[in-house]
């Protein structure tokens, strides 16, 4: 069978893979067959017949030869019946007609029954305007219905907040049942009764226990399931359509924001745009209701005898301007840090370094959110392949084995979670996720492994299952440095037996996990904040990278490990080198060769002593060393590891300077606070977790008083003396493209959605393999475990100022297995005391076994308690003891 | 894994009424799961046999099924409103259960139901106040050689008119 096939759709002849159905195939020729039940990521059904079309093949005479007419061309047997495009492969050869009389006829009796029971209530329909079933039956229905009867009714209920149901409306294309089963491995909807009388809902007609993901909504091509959110807002037709990269997780999801006046009213994905295509999660589809929030701020705010007033912008960068440069004069510009900036787009991450070192002259510059722990700037660059070609997130689902390292990614990155689900269920991949709760991922219905591993024990795991790899031996076609360097980590790591006792997984498990990723043609390491986030980041990191030349998922020329960071832009922090000890692209200071173009176009001499990473900056501010704190977009004061020290380094302090949407925490404390732009407002590239480069549009004007980033940085730096005079995001990208390595020949024009993947022509680093051992610390008391994550519902400070997030998330618990909670004397709802060494939260408690015995769960929830006044993690993570309170709950 | 799940779903949920299975619809259940290669092929013969003890499928019954088979719960909710011999409201005494499907229907299964309606006071789906009869429409009882049929319960009642349905009622306490 050859690899493509020639088929001809209505005349025109193309060229397609072999095994491609006939709607895609069409689509190439460009003519148009309706669809309703069939969706790119779901499998054939042919539900819905409306896509027939007349199909037929050279007619054959003597000899299996084609008979030709008397004008030369193929004679064609057409099959007497007309078949689904949706479900028929093209052979080659075949003859597709769409706008022959039978294929026309059969089309209008599909849709005419389609409209048998279907309701003429498109002027109250939310879908009216955008409706597959309105615009065919525009184009292809008739103009009269020849049904007598009444038409068969349903009472239309809400399933949950989310989704609005009308029944009535459904044409039973299955396409939101398949959807939820398939892709967001939820089965939260099913097709009730049968025949006529068949309606989807849920189980018992409850409102939906599911994800709220509303991608049924996405999918359904009628108004059977609408948005109660956007119930009644607007027309589409009244919107303007804008899309921009969704700020939350690094999956790096195209939304298309709908846009009336100045408000966005509605979210959504395209078919066939982005590399989520239609899909959204809750937060991508509802999350954006902050940038309308009341509470934004509406200009800069100074602090002028005490309290913080609203200032002028002007008068907010003198004042910023001067602070920052009488303190670099007066202390040195080491005095001087930069703390934030993973949510930041790329230009502005770049020009916040930029001012940092090339105008103020401090390398104390740090993105990590939560940073426990100092990362060399370079750590994950080599973990994931050092540049080289990444897995893309579509190779991810095809991968024959995937293993999860740490990470909920039902909180980190939904996305790619959905699509390891999609993998699982359609390619036959194989996932193995190490997580100490059971995730979702690690029930996941289609099977998989999990590895429940103990808390604390992140480090021996990852050691164990290279050590497991490479029992086998070196795997073949490493660098030979790199297998020499492997052999003698081999003899150094031990068997997996010692792993076995500390994880508590059987050195069985861990052979067989560590041989089904090194057997595995393609497969996928993932990881991400639960391991850089770790109070043993540096050697975790340094393991996976370990374990990656181990088992094959780093080679010389391919690199299958993926970085999902804890914001959407984590990898472009990186990039652009919010990191102390790293330049953009990753150029070591040191290098002077590599340095001198950053010099040249700066027109600086760099600081070349490695600054001071986040945790660094956080000590020395708080022992005075550090005089100015320039935070960007996050609430460092509930997210930093311990409060007590942040508090701290902020009160000591002489100038904090803080860019934000709101009057966070961290704001409150500033004695400048700038008013940021929000994603919607701007334009700019984020760089996603396969190093996708894609630019988003600016959907609506900033609000009054707020500036984008970059501006507020232009601004401060020409306050400062400097000659900046970007006029847009696509001149400092300019800049980037010139000076980057890895970034070299990157037009703005190419990056749009679904833009280039980000590689290097050569590695930016060489492989380093060695042991990763954790610096030995005194064991942090016995206690339990403090586990905790992010959640689906809620990610970071902005996704709590909207309407739908909160009120979906519910109030945070600390979650406890069943036995636990009996040792303890606590029973479910029950009010608990959690204390660590800095401090105590109280909150409800519930019982959950997904959650390990021995220790406590508690969500990333800033607006129940602050899990940072806990106290600073020691050792592989924090330790707390929980008791049953009776006293109220207090808020944090 | 599916059954801890439904476990967790099922203690967290406000719908379960202590749910009671006898040793021998449990014995039934356990026999039915040993009898195909998947447990999820069990799901009518399990849904069958709670009926059977229960009378009518709650909630609570379809969350059990759901995890005894392994299936997700509203696919069981699913395969429960296909088919009509499923109850998902207890009924009465004498469950009337009038064939609609083509034979019956030729043969007066119409008329039949709505004289039924009438004398009874109830619609489809509905039971007496005084939990005498429940009356349903059903799918195919495959009794079309004596259409219309209805069953009443387990029996089939075939060849019927309005008088022999008036007699038949009479007979039913």
């Amino acid at each position: 069978m050859s690899a493509t096939v020639k088929v001809t759709v209505d005349g025109r002849t193309i060229e397609v893979p072999a095994g491609t159905l006939i709607t895609d195939a069409a689509r190439e020729a460009e003519v148009h067959v309706p669809i309703f039940c069939a969706h790119s990521k779901l499998p054939p059904l042919g539900a819905c017949r409306i896509c027939v079309v007349e199909v037929g093949m050279p007619k054959l005479g003597p000899g299996r030869l084609p008979v030709t007419g008397a004008d030369g061309a193929p004679e064609i047997a057409w099959l007497p019946k007309v078949q689904t495009g949706c479900t028929t492969t093209v052979a080659d050869g075949m003859h597709v007609r769409t706008d022959s009389a039978v294929a026309v006829k059969a089309r209008k009796g599909v849709m005419e029954f389609l409209l048998v029971n279907h309701p003429l209530d498109c002027p109250v329909c939310d879908e009216g305007g955008e409706c597959q079933l309105q615009d065919l039956a525009f184009a292809f229905g008739a103009d009269f219905s020849r049904m007598a009867d009444a038409k068969r009714t349903f009472v239309s209920e809400d399933l949950g907040p989310i989704v609005k149901k009308e029944a009535n409306r459904c044409i039973v294309c299955m396409r939101c049942v398949r959807y939820c089963d398939e892709m967001m491995g939820d089965d939260a909807l099913t097709a009730h009764q049968r025949g006529v009388l068949t309606e989807i809902s849920s189980f018992n007609r409850q409102p939906l226990e599911c994800e709220q993901c509303g991608n049924c909504i996405e999918v359904c091509p009628v108004g059977a399931l609408t948005a109660l959110p956007y119930r009644f807002k607007a027309r589409p037709w009244d919107l303007r359509q804008h899309i921009t990269v969704c700020p939350y997780c690094p999956a790096g999801c195209s939304v298309r924001l709908g846009v009336r006046g100045m408000e966005i009213l509605r979210a959504r994905g395209t078919e066939f745009r982005g590399v989520n295509q239609e899909y959204l999660c809750v937060r991508g589809r509802f999350g954006y209701e902050f940038v309308s929030s009341p509470d934004r701020l509406s200009s800069p705010l100074l602090r002028l005898g005490g309290s913080l007033a609203p200032a002028g912008f002007d008068e907010a960068v003198t004042y910023a301007a001067a602070r920052l440069r009488d303190i670099a004069a007066a202390h040195g510009p080491q005095a001087i840090a930069f703390l934030g900036g993973d949510k930041l787009n790329l230009e502005e991450q770049y020009l916040f370094q930029k001012l940092a070192r090339g105008v103020l002259g401090t390398s104390n510059v740090d993105a990590r959110t939560r940073a426990t722990a100092r990362l060399p700037g370079d750590a994950i660059l080599r973990a994931t392949g050092a540049g080289r070609p990444s897995l893309t997130l579509d190779q991810l689902s095809r991968a024959g084995e995937a293993l999860v390292l740490g990470d909920d990614l039902q909180g980190e990155a939904p996305y790619v979670q959905s699509l390891l689900i999609l993998g699982q269920h359609q390619n036959g991949l194989h996932l193995t996720v190490a997580h100490p709760r059971r995730v979702k991922l690690a029930r996941s219905k289609f099977g998989g492994e999990w590895l429940a591993l103990k808390p604390g024990s992140e480090l021996t795991l990852v050691n164990a299952l290279t050590a497991a790899s490479l029992e086998a031996g070196v795997p073949a076609g490493v660098p030979a440095e790199v297998g020499a360097a492997l052999a003698s980590l081999a003899s150094a790591l031990g068997s997996p037996e010692a792993g076995a006792r500390e994880t508590g997984i059987s050195a069985d498990d861990l052979r067989r996990a560590a041989k089904r990723l090194c057997a595995a043609d393609q497969k996928a390491i993932v990881f991400g904040r639960a391991y850089t986030e770790h109070p043993q980041a540096a050697a975790l990191v340094q393991a996976i990278e370990n374990l990656g030349w181990a088992s094959g998922a780093l080679t010389a020329k391919r690199a299958s490990v993926m970085f999902v960071g804890p914001q959407h832009d984590s990898q472009g922090a990186l990039d652009m080198g919010l990191t102390p000890d790293r330049l953009p692209g990753y150029v070591d200071p040191a290098d002077a060769a590599a340095r001198r173009p950053f010099e040249q176009q700066w027109g600086a001499a760099l600081d070349l002593s490695p600054g001071l990473s986040a945790p660094e900056i956080l000590e020395a501010a708080a022992e005075g060393r550090v005089k100015a704190l320039w935070i960007v977009a996050d609430e460092w004061v509930k997210s930093a590891p311990d409060r007590a020290r942040i508090e701290r380094a902020l009160e000591r302090c002489e100038l904090v300077i803080v860019n934000d949407l709101f009057l966070t925490a961290t704001a409150k404390r500033a004695h400048v606070v700038f008013a940021a732009a929000s994603f919607a407002e701007k334009e700019g590239v984020a760089v996603n977790c396969e190093r996708r480069l894609q630019r988003s549009a600016r959907a609506i004007s900033p609000r009054r008083g707020a500036r984008p980033d970059g501006e507020i940085f232009q601004a401060v730096a020409r306050g400062l003396g400097a000659t900046w005079s970007y006029r847009t995001p696509e001149d400092v990208f300019r800049e980037i493209a010139r000076l980057t390595p890895g970034y070299q020949g990157l037009s703005w024009a190419q990056l749009l959605p679904l833009g280039p993947q980000w590689t290097s022509p050569a590695p930016l680093a060489g492989p380093r393999i060695a042991p990763a051992i954790a610096p030995a610390a005194a064991e942090a008391g016995d206690g339990l475990w403090m586990l905790s994550g992010g959640t689906l519902f809620l990610q970071g400070s902005l996704s709590y100022r909207g309407a739908q997030l909160p009120k979906l998330a519910g109030e945070a618990r600390a979650r406890l297995h069943p036995d636990q909670a009996q040792r303890l004397g606590i029973g479910d709802g029950d009010t608990v005391e959690i204390a660590g060494s800095g401090g105590s939260v109280t909150l409800a408690a519930t019982l959950d076994d997904a959650v390990p015995a021995g220790s406590v769960f508690v969500p990333y929830a800033f607006r129940e308690c602050d899990l940072n006044r806990l106290g600073a993690p020691a050792g592989a993570g924090l330790r707390v003891r929980v008791r049953k309170t009776a006293a109220a709950l207090v808020g944090a | 894994m599916s059954a801890t799940r439904s476990l967790v779903a099922a203690l967290s949920s406000d719908l379960l009424q202590p749910l009671r299975i006898s040793d021998a619809t449990r014995a039934e259940i356990e026999k039915s799961l040993t009898r195909y290669p998947n447990r999820r092929s069990a799901v009518m013969p399990v849904l069958w046999a709670l009926q059977l003890e229960i009378g009518w499928l709650p909630p609570a019954a379809l969350r059990y099924a759901a995890s005894v088979v392994e299936l997700p719960e509203s696919e069981v909710f699913g395969i429960a409103t296909f088919y009509t011999m499923f109850n998902l409201r207890p009924v009465g005494r004498h469950h009337l259960q009038v064939c609609m499907t083509l034979s019956c229907s030729l043969m007066g299964a119409d008329r039949l139901f709505r004289h039924l309606e009438k004398k009874l006071g109830i619609g489809h789906g509905e039971t007496t106040p005084d939990g005498r009869f429940s009356l349903r429409r059903v799918e195919c009882l495959a009794a079309c050689g004596g259409a219309p049929c209805l069953q009443v319960n387990f029996d089939y009642h075939e060849n019927l008119d309005e008088a022999k349905v008036d007699r038949l009622l009479e007979t039913l306490e």
